[in-house]
């Protein structure tokens, strides 16, 4: 098993990270790992646990027996694409696990006892979920030891998951709310990508900087940070030194966005809408516009609906200003750009498939008959079934007095389970663990109706909670909804491979002129989106 | 004295000041002297977290900082052949980590000497990664000169 003369990166990472897989999955199968579970409250996942465990472990297991036939023997397409990448698909998966299952519980626990001491929850405060403690992973990993070997060449394909995250997320929109946020978008980037662009080119004139470091850092201060650079140095003929200054802005202050943008948003009161659209008009960098609306919420899609309608609006945008900019520059450079070098070579085909899921999902092919509006029950256990950590809060707090015994054990276990379902121990009988969910359901909507009938008083707060846990468990299709699930692990493995792309160096390189404009421009540009936000963006009702 | 001085420069201020003196030991001793300059594999991961554009789009960028690298590196080259014309000095080019690619070059072209610029107080516009003591001096095969 030792490497061979080829370059191959050893096998033995690979039969260890199948072994740690297929050895988890069979412990949480065989119950043993149950109490540990249930103290990090993450005990309802085990099904997934288990899926994630057998399947990937299986995958590693067949791997590492085909790379061992192949070692010493020269590389071919199979070895390139399929034997040489899965094991870094590995390595992330089960970062990505690991991440979810055990150090974000880990984090909320640590974060909930320092509360005497600290006066406040740190999570919180840093938005510590499991996508932000992902990129954190991966940009450790990236700078202190570096991403191994064996794992390498699977790391590239971060890019790719990520942008299928975005093509899966075009089926959870309707005609109603693309057009709407669609609209706002439009408007807001617009106004915002061609304002910073022609700021940045003012500021440029201003300090007296060269026309080609001014280009290349509006582009990327204006559309999408770091993928505006690189999609704009070679037509404004940026200097190394403008490039590197320009990436080093762009990377710093869209990780510190990434922190700040959430927690301020919380604290002003924004709704998904608000935050979304602030988030993927002011956040400079598109991977961070993402990270930072998982950060806002990762249990409830809604924000990062708003944010990724935003993005796409950005790059669609990006043509525009590299035609604005060659044209800019071009009249001294005397350089001239083809269709195809602008338009064709920079659209990003991902759209195409997002549109295709979106028109499939509008069409109903993912939802059928029955399963429209509500008929379809789902009481599986899925975080975005529970009820919302401030819910949660009001309904321990509430003291409900009138409830009929039913009602009393539907309440007392919905705040135990933060959702409708049955009893975890009999999640392997679906009947029983429907039929209990079910009873519990009707248990919640007598009270919502004995209030509406005037029979029992209970706080607005408490019923918009009751009213909401029974929402989150009508489901239109279930395909739907595990595509949704899909689409979040596929975030989440594709932030982690992007963190591991940051690297200390990159963001050292911040510095020069570059820094001081793009740190005028890129604190206008997230005022002004707030404050326009704040006044002018409503809530848009999303499903 | 010297046989082979390798001089690592990559035309800042401080690195002037190298060429300097070991255009001068060439002199004096009728020593080769040979320009090393290294292209930092740290640019390979400046297209960073992008993840929207086309893998057309990411080749283009990579060709185009490799052209602007040729060409900083071919500036600096022309420069110092016209000034130091009488010593006839070679030319090398590396990609790597400034200080393996330095310590490799040392080993591979058995320089008796290698000569490189004091650090300076400001540093000058470019990529910023200062080659550092703690990660040069383990891999020195040969004696190493600062230029003040």
């Amino acid at each position: 098993m030792a490497s061979s003369d080829l370059g191959r990166p050893s096998n033995v990472p690979v039969w260890i990270l199948s072994g740690l897989l297929l050895l988890y999955g069979a412990l949480v199968a065989s119950g043993a790992l149950t109490p540990m579970l249930k103290a990090l409250h993450v005990h309802k996942q085990v099904d997934l646990m288990e899926i994630l465990g057998f399947t990937f472990g299986g995958i590693g297991i067949l791997t590492a027996m085909l790379r061992s036939t192949r070692m010493n023997k020269p590389m071919t397409n199979l070895d390139t694409f399929v034997l040489e990448t899965i094991p870094g698909i590995l390595f992330i998966v089960m970062l990505a696990m690991g991440i979810r299952w055990i150090a974000e519980p880990i984090v909320v626990m640590m974060s909930k006892s320092l509360v005497p001491v600290l006066g406040f929850k740190i999570h919180k405060v840093l938005n510590l979920n499991y996508v932000v403690l992902g990129i954190l992973v991966g940009i450790i990993i990236t700078n202190s030891w570096g991403i191994p070997k064996f794992a390498a060449s699977g790391v590239k394909t971060a890019r790719f998951v990520l942008k299928m995250g975005v093509i899966l997320l075009g089926a959870r929109y309707s005609f109603a709310e693309l057009a709407k946020l669609g609209m706002v978008s439009v408007w807001m980037i617009g106004f915002f990508v061609l304002g910073t662009v022609f700021f940045v080119l003012f500021l440029g004139k201003v300090f007296k900087q060269p026309k080609s470091m001014t280009g290349v850092l509006s582009a990327g201060m204006g559309v999408c940070g770091v993928s505006a650079t690189v999609a704009c140095a070679p037509v404004v003929k940026a200097r190394c030194s403008e490039m590197a200054y320009t990436i080093g802005t762009i990377l710093g202050f869209g990780i510190l966005c990434m922190f700040a943008f959430p927690t301020i948003g919380k604290i002003v009161g924004m709704n998904a809408t608000q935050f979304g659209a602030w988030a993927g008009t002011g956040i400079l960098n598109s991977a961070q516009v993402a990270a930072a609306c998982l950060a806002f919420n990762a249990v409830d899609i809604k924000t990062l609906k708003v944010g990724e309608i935003f993005n796409i609006t950005r790059v669609l945008f990006l043509p525009i200003i590299v035609l604005v900019l060659a044209s800019w520059y071009g009249k001294a450079a005397g350089q001239k750009l083809s269709f195809k070098e602008v338009v064709i070579d920079k659209f990003p085909i991902f759209i195409i498939g997002f549109l295709l899921l979106f028109a499939m999902s509008s069409f109903g092919l993912f939802s059928p008959p029955g399963h429209y509006k509500g008929k379809y029950l789902d009481f599986s256990y899925n975080q975005r079934t529970e009820v919302t950590p401030e819910e949660l809060v009001v309904l321990k707090n509430a003291k409900l007095e009138g409830l009929t015994p039913e009602e009393q054990a539907a309440y007392n276990d919905l705040v135990k389970q933060h959702q409708i379902a049955g009893n975890f121990e009999d999640r392997d009988n679906k009947d029983m663990f429907d039929a209990t969910a079910r009873k519990r359901m009707a248990g919640l909507e007598s009270i919502l109706a004995r209030e509406k009938g005037k029979e029992i008083t209970i706080s607005s707060d408490v019923k918009s909670a009751v009213k909401h846990a029974v929402k989150q468990v009508h489901k239109k299709s279930k395909t739907i909804v595990t595509l949704t699930d899909a689409m979040v692990w596929f975030f989440a493995y594709g932030l982690i491979g992007l963190g591991m792309q940051i690297t200390r160096k990159s963001i050292a390189q911040a510095g020069g002129w570059p820094l001081v404009m793009g740190a005028i421009s890129g604190v206008t540009k997230a005022t002004l989106s707030f404050i326009v936000v704040m006044y002018f963006v409503k809530d848009v009702v999303l499903k | 004295m010297f046989n082979t001085i390798l001089l690592a420069t990559h035309g800042t201020p401080g690195a002037q000041q190298a060429e300097a003196l070991a255009a001068d030991w060439a002199r004096k001793t009728g020593a080769r002297l040979l320009v090393l300059s290294v292209a930092n594999e740290a640019w390979k991961d400046m297209t960073c977290d992008d993840w929207l554009n086309t893998s057309t789009t990411r080749n283009t960028f990579g060709s185009y900082v490799e052209g602007q690298i040729s060409a900083e590196v071919e500036r600096l080259h022309t420069r110092i052949r016209k000034d130091l014309a009488d010593l006839e000095p070679d030319f090398l080019c590396t990609v790597g980590k400034p200080h393996e690619a330095i310590a490799e070059a040392a080993r591979k072209t058995e320089a008796d000497v290698l000569v490189i610029g004091a650090r300076q107080k400001k540093q000058a516009p470019g990529f910023k990664d200062r080659v550092t003591a703690k990660e040069l001096h383990p891999l020195l095969p040969c004696p190493l000169v600062i230029a003040p």
